[in-house]
């Protein structure tokens, strides 16, 4: 029976319904809109995901790094007297993690020790008068400024100021280095 | 077929104990009575209905086993196995480096001379700790090498582009693996490489993000107590665990879309896992389980030898935070970064151009229009290798 009637079906010719113009009932036109239901699950998942962005501010906060008073990242005292003279080589401050070194052009400067390429502690080299990288090789003048290498600017440095006869060094306020670029004592091109 | 302890007087009482016996016997095997075993290990056909089938639905850890495969899969050089490999591997790392957790405190006080006392005074401390990093090197390989397979024979075309994608995935996560383990020892040569690759994500744009991103990963503006804890939960916990979570989805991929075959059995597109015909399958239990088994015991005694005879694991003097070494040398999977980073500034070598090849070589799959067989080169095995012109028909 139920397969005579498919066939019978099947059979028949297909005929387009003419295409009619339908009101929408109310209820369809209800559906288009956000019910209660729906706009409080959109709200309550909004909230969820605000949630999940305090909560990444908080792990943001619990996981970077504390600084202690007293330690690299707050001030260095240097007796004006015991500034080194302008042609003396650089006096390494390893707390400090700078290099005090007097110039001629910029008064006392901090190089801050960190190669500003990927982060070595690059060396002075007294034969050369500069200092050097182990890593990949980028040179500096005796101020802090670029020769040559990788390195993208020239060294960083730390504030000096000068208080009661002693200079100061902010250990905490990093100053970073002109662009290799604009550096004045860069390597000629070979 | 419960336990029944009452004797049964027609059986008498050796009968029952051995029906009890073998009813207790399928339980542990989640199905296969002690009888069909038998016959497994004599190589004799399965019964029917076939009760070998019955471990990959009842029990938790076949469930993800196919219980048969297309018996061309099962050929070495179609697959050289470097799947199933990589994945023992990463078994391999988890169980050594539980070992050594056992002997090795993170802290800088700690971590070095605790490695010279494993090394020194801790029977078969350098031998795991040498196992650890031979396994760790090999995993690096194989799992590059089987991506260059999987890329080779066009296995990541439709319908598998996913499971290329989280495979790229897995191979960054055992890449940074490996990378976290490396300052763990706090040797110069872990303390200095490390330096280096936290600084490369210092040139993550804006300044602001690159910084932030180093701070964390650091600890500190310099790699200290901090950086070195910080490393060591990245390297026991997190990473394992997140490449834990995308091997089952890769996994779960290779299972459901099956493993490809070649281009003269498969067309693209095919999902040949699912349609096996009768007389190609080869079945998991008890074929396939022991041949994998035989290859990973034969692979483990070639690795216990290189590292009983050949291999050792280098340790360098402690680290020094004042001084760097003069020749910071970078893993050897590295060693392009490391020549790239000479050459090029850190932005451009060190985030640009990883960043880019990584979009890429996850992207692969859904770039390549090519949707046709992969073509042999004449001369080699027809499915040994196999070279796939790209988007050739396209």
């Amino acid at each position: 029976m139920a397969d005579n009637q498919a066939e019978a079906v099947a059979s028949q010719p297909f005929v387009a319904p003419p295409m009619v113009y339908v009101e929408e009932t109310p209820e369809q036109k209800a559906r288009k809109q956000m019910n209660r239901r729906e706009f409080l699950t959109y709200a309550w998942g909004a909230a969820l995901g605000v949630l999940v962005l305090e909560t990444g501010a908080a792990m943001f906060g619990f996981m970077y790094p504390r600084f202690k008073a007293g330690e690299f990242g707050g001030n260095f005292f240097v007796p004006l007297s015991a500034l080194p003279s302008t042609d003396a080589p650089p006096q390494a401050e390893t707390a400090g993690k700078f290099w005090l070194v007097n110039t001629v052009d910029d008064g006392p400067k901090a190089l801050y020790m960190v190669c500003t390429h990927l982060g070595c502690l690059y060396k002075w080299e007294p034969s050369n008068n500069r200092f050097e990288c182990p890593c990949h090789g980028s040179k500096f003048s005796r101020e802090g400024f670029y020769i040559e290498g990788p390195a993208p600017r020239s060294l960083d440095t730390f504030p000096i100021t000068e208080e009661a006869g002693q200079l100061v060094i902010n250990t905490g306020k990093k100053i970073l280095g002109e662009p290799a670029t604009v550096s004045p004592a860069v390597a000629a091109p070979a | 077929m419960a336990v029944q302890p009452e004797v049964n007087e027609k059986r008498g009482i050796v009968r029952t104990v051995l029906d009890a016996a073998d009813d207790i016997f399928t339980r542990v095997t989640a199905g296969i009575p002690a009888g069909e075993v038998r016959r497994m290990l004599r190589g004799e056909a399965a019964g029917r209905p076939n009760p070998r089938l019955k471990p990959h639905s009842e029990a938790f850890l076949l469930h993800i086993k196919p219980t048969y495969y297309h018996d061309s899969v099962t050929k070495f050089t179609h697959t050289f196995r470097l799947g199933l490999l990589s994945t023992y591997l990463f078994f391999v790392e988890t169980i050594t480096g539980l070992i050594l957790m056992i002997w090795y405190a993170p802290t800088p006080e700690r971590a070095y001379t605790d490695m010279i006392r494993l090394l020194s005074n801790v029977p078969f401390g350098m031998f795991m700790r040498d196992m650890h990093r031979l396994g760790a090197e090999l995993m690096v390989a194989i799992v590059t090498l089987h991506m260059v397979r999987t890329y080779l024979t066009g296995s990541y075309k439709a319908p598998r582009q996913f499971t290329w994608f989280t495979g790229v995935i897995l191979l960054v996560l055992t890449l940074f693996l490996s990378f976290s383990g490396y300052l763990l020892p706090w040797d110069q040569l872990a303390y200095w490489a490390v330096t280096i690759g936290t600084s490369m994500a210092e040139a993550v744009p804006p300044a602001f993000v690159g910084e932030a991103v180093n701070m964390l990963a650091r600890g500190a503006p310099d790699i200290g107590a901090n950086g070195l804890m910080r490393f060591y939960l990245l390297h026991v916990l997190f990473l394992p665990l997140a490449l834990f979570l995308f091997f089952f989805v890769h996994y779960y991929k290779v299972v459901h879309f099956g493993i490809s075959l070649p281009s003269d059995e498969e067309e693209v597109g095919q999902d040949t896992a699912n349609k096996v015909p009768a007389d190609r399958r080869v079945y998991y239990l008890p074929d396939v389980l022991m041949d994998e088994a035989a290859f990973l015991i034969v692979f483990t005694m070639v690795m216990v030898l290189a590292v009983a005879f050949f291999f050792t694991a280098p340790l360098e003097s402690i680290a020094n935070p004042q001084s760097t070494p003069l020749h910071t040398v970078a893993p050897w999977y590295f060693y392009w970064l490391q020549g790239l980073l000479k050459i090029a500034d850190k932005a451009i070598a060190g985030v640009y151009i990883p960043g880019i090849l990584l979009v890429l070589l996850m992207a692969i799959p859904y770039l390549d229009r090519n949707q046709a067989a992969v073509h042999g080169i004449a001369g080699l095995p027809s499915s040994a290798v196999r070279w796939q012109v790209w988007s050739s028909s396209s």
